[in-house]
């Protein structure tokens, strides 16, 4: 495969890991809190489109509203129940909780689901660019990711309640002083956190696979991003993930896929060590 | 005379000090000299670089420029825990105990020795301020005075000999005020002990502090006797403002 | 005045009577421990032998995170690479158990001090998630082909280690009956208080001359030889050894589980929690196989939110257990 076509591919993959990524971050940037079941979040969106596309069989790009809402709305009843309730104690305990959270999740899913690997179909043939074969449904995936970013930057940017989001991730405290339901922005913030997770779930099950552990893989790829990208950044985390997505793939073509995902992990580490704020941090390091 | 020589030995001193955030100069070209034996007050309005100014000589912060010897040893980069080993203690301003270690715990954390010396010289120290009976109990549950003198007993137990303590006075009551910097001027008369402290109480600084050094926007505005500086115009002028 | 310097002198206020009473506990445990194997039935021996080696890891887990308050998402590298290393030393050197197990354990250690000048520069969730990474960087590394030669690559292996079902149930008391002792007597030094303290106020315990790096280290060490030996236990009573199930995270949530419920940062509490749990996991395993580990993910929940304390420390504020870190 020549240069161009694997930086493409690493463009590709990368958007999704970006996609991915970002409502991690997202939700940092608003409340601080590093959900650790952000990935099961993930996998809920790609079991709901693999239920709906081949259960229902319905069309499987029409099936990603539906993971998005769905999602959504469970983060919303996790905020409620429980995130809420360590809101206010130190980042660790969260951090306990959600990576409690994730993995009762993934259990479930394995008890639920049981551990085959499932595909959802979704085959539009191939497009020659760059001298190789590229699926179409790659290609789409990376349009609509394009569109909810861009989405994502004009409804922070200028409807009252992303303001009011804004507001919050630069300075609670102010914000509520300012006569903003902080509470309530928190709830929106980690849904929208939840719904971005349900989109990428559905990207996933589209082009990858669809199983219980999918989120644990995914997870640390997240961290490695949103380290890079800088916690609390959206273009921060969408930039990490071609910057992994990219990397990854320059690994795997001259590598082997196995070492490509060592590239994450050590870059997590190597980033945490040496530029913790990463490359576009909004946040403090918080303890 | 005894007394004399000790006066003269610098225990610490700064040399042309700087320190930034940013864009700000929180510390701006300062040198202080502090000698064996006394309480040096120091004293400004909020933001004048006093609480940055002991983060730096601790080594919780690190200075952009300068350097600063104690007892003609450079500790400039230094890590804060050699440095409090070496000799220098200091209490925060908002106050760092350890809430949910016991008081006596408190003491033994700073102890460098086995856990019988530990104690034995705990227990000494509690028992000058009569707080023995709280050993057991948990330092957050002690009266805000009382937790004051924790913070001061810990970095006794420390064999601190320079002790830089950060408004010590405050939110405390006259009489346990009185008798907390009766103690500290009794360590620096009988103990060969220095003390500097960070206040606000100018009663505090003209009863006990024997030089008082002004900052103002990270700069040395004066320095001299409580009485020399009260009228000084700087002074004034910094707390008042012109 | 002479009264209250004795009981002072003293770190434990518990009585006389408490004291004579958890003696004859202890030994009539001590006794059943050791006539086991001859009255009860090998289901019983295979029961206990799980309960000690999740105890001794729990403790493990305990002396580092429970006492600093460095979460240590990574814990199960320990265990994994101790296990290793003695299944490795005992079917290709022919090593005697014992030694293969306890030379396994101290590679862990060096594994621990090499990682920990790294991993230990970083702060609450950052070292958090850092130390999750590096799980997930040992466990491809030991499957990857580069380690092959030796691990056997992501396949992983059958072996039988030459030790007795028996002999590993009596191995593995020694070995908790140690790191409970360990944990006490860390605890109860100025050791444990410097720990604790790190816990606390990282900063303010370096204004008093604490080196929380040294400290650190140390701690981290000394939890990697304990997890690492019951590490090398577990691999040999598994009888299969691959990256999967030897740097899992399953493997991982089990110590956080039990120290939480039990009290972190005391000395019992992961025994405590070690109860509880393999009680737990022997019922549903039973009746929802598989489903054990979505009902500690739950507990877990539960714990961090209405009762992350502990029972061991509610207890003690509740003024049931006297309030001394010596339990």
């Amino acid at each position: 495969m020549g240069v161009s076509a694997v930086l493409l591919q690493g463009l590709l993959l990368g958007s999704l890991y970006g996609l991915a990524a970002c409502g991690l971050s997202f939700v940092f940037g608003v409340m601080t809190i590093i959900n650790l079941a952000h990935a099961e979040f993930i996998m809920f969106g790609a079991y709901t489109t693999f239920f709906m596309a081949v259960i229902l069989k319905m069309n499987a790009l029409l099936t990603i509203p539906f993971s998005m809402v769905l999602v959504g709305i469970f983060a919303i009843f996790i905020y409620l129940v429980l995130i809420k309730r360590v809101a206010s104690e130190n980042q660790l305990v969260s951090l306990i909780l959600t990576y409690a959270i994730s993995a009762f999740l993934w259990n479930f899913a394995q008890v639920a689901f049981s551990s085959t690997f499932r595909s959802v179909p979704f085959n539009l043939g191939s497009i020659l660019v760059f001298g190789s074969n590229f699926p179409v449904n790659k290609i789409i995936s990376f349009l609509i990711i394009v569109f909810l970013i861009i989405s994502l930057h004009f409804f922070l940017k200028w409807t009252d309640i992303g303001k009011a989001i804004r507001a919050v991730a630069q300075n609670s405290k102010i914000a509520s002083i300012c006569g903003i339901n902080v509470q309530q922005v928190r709830m929106i913030g980690f849904s929208i956190g939840g719904a971005l997770a349900g989109v990428a779930g559905g990207l996933i099950a589209i082009q990858w696979s669809v199983f219980p552990l999918m989120g644990q893989d995914l997870i640390l790829k997240c961290f490695a991003i949103v380290a890079i990208g800088g916690l609390g950044s959206v273009p921060g985390a969408l930039l990490g993930g071609i910057i992994l997505g990219i990397a990854e793939a320059l690994g795997t073509s001259y590598w082997d896929s196995t070492m490509a995902n060592v590239i994450a992990p050590l870059l997590l580490i190597l980033t945490f060590l040496f530029l913790p704020q990463g490359l576009f941090g909004l946040k403090e390091r918080v303890d | 005379m005894e007394s004399d020589r000790n006066h003269s030995e610098s225990v610490l001193e700064v040399k042309d000090l700087f320190k930034s955030f940013g864009s700000l100069w929180a510390i701006n070209n300062l040198s202080i000299s502090i000698e064996q034996g006394s309480i040096t007050g120091l004293i400004g309005p909020n933001g004048a670089g006093k609480t940055t100014l002991f983060n730096v000589i601790v080594g919780e912060m690190k200075p952009d420029k300068g350097q600063i010897f104690y007892r003609d040893k450079q500790i400039t980069s230094l890590k804060p825990f050699q440095i409090a080993r070496l000799g220098l203690g200091r209490t925060y301003q908002l106050i760092r105990i350890f809430s949910q270690m016991t008081v006596l715990e408190n003491l033994l954390a700073a102890a460098n020795t086995n856990k019988k010396a530990g104690i034995d010289k705990a227990i000494e120290l509690l028992a000058k301020f009569d707080l023995i009976r709280y050993a057991h109990d948990y330092a957050s549950q002690l009266s805000l005075g009382q937790q004051k003198v924790l913070s001061i007993l810990r970095i006794l137990m420390l064999d601190a000999d320079l002790l830089l303590l950060d408004e010590l006075a405050a939110g405390v009551n006259e009489e346990e005020q009185k008798k907390l910097l009766d103690f500290i001027r009794q360590l620096c008369e009988h103990e060969a002990k220095t003390a500097f402290i960070i206040e606000h109480d100018m009663d505090v600084i003209s009863g006990y502090c024997s030089k008082v050094i002004c900052l103002n926007f990270g700069e040395k505005i004066a320095e001299g006797s409580f009485e020399e500086i009260k009228g000084n115009k700087n002074v004034v002028d910094a707390y008042f403002g012109t | 005045m002479t009264e209250n310097v004795t009981e002072i002198n003293t770190s434990t206020k518990i009585s006389q009577a408490a004291k004579r009473v958890s003696f004859a506990g202890g030994l009539l445990f001590f006794i059943l421990y050791v006539i086991l194997p001859f009255i009860g039935s090998a289901y019983l021996v295979n029961l206990l032998l799980i309960f000690f080696i999740y105890v001794a890891y729990s403790e493990g887990w305990n002396i580092m995170s429970g006492l600093t308050g460095y979460v240590n998402f990574g814990y199960s590298i320990f265990s994994g690479v101790s296990g290793y290393a003695s299944a490795i030393l005992i079917i290709d050197l022919g090593i005697y158990w014992p030694i293969a197990w306890i030379a396994g354990a101290v590679f862990s250690i060096i594994v621990a001090l090499l990682l920990g000048g790294i991993m230990l520069r970083l702060r609450g969730s950052y070292f958090a998630i850092g130390m999750l990474a590096l799980l997930l960087g040992v466990k491809l590394l030991f499957a990857s082909k580069y380690l092959a030669p030796v691990t056997r690559g992501g396949y992983g292996f059958p072996f039988i280690e030459p030790v007795s079902q028996t002999t590993m149930y009596y191995a593995a008391g020694i070995v908790t009956m140690f790191s409970i002792f360990i944990a006490y007597k860390i605890i109860t030094s100025p050791f444990g208080t410097r720990l604790i303290s790190i816990r606390e106020d990282e900063e303010a315990a370096g204004s008093l001359g604490i080196n929380a790096t040294k400290e650190k280290i140390s701690a981290f060490a000394i939890s990697a030889f304990i997890g690492g030996i019951a590490g090398s236990i577990h691999v040999a009573f598994s009888n299969y050894l691959e990256p999967d199930t030897a740097f899992s995270t399953q493997w991982t949530i089990l110590p956080i589980v039990m120290v939480l419920l039990g009290g972190q940062g005391t000395v019992w509490g992961p025994v405590i929690g070690a109860i509880i749990l393999t009680f737990i996991e022997e019922i549903f395993w039973s009746y929802f196989p598989g489903s054990y580990m979505m009902i500690y993910a739950l507990v877990m929940i539960f714990l961090v939110i209405w009762m992350p304390k502990g029972i061991i420390e509610s207890l003690k504020d509740k003024e049931v257990l006297p309030r001394t870190r010596a339990i």
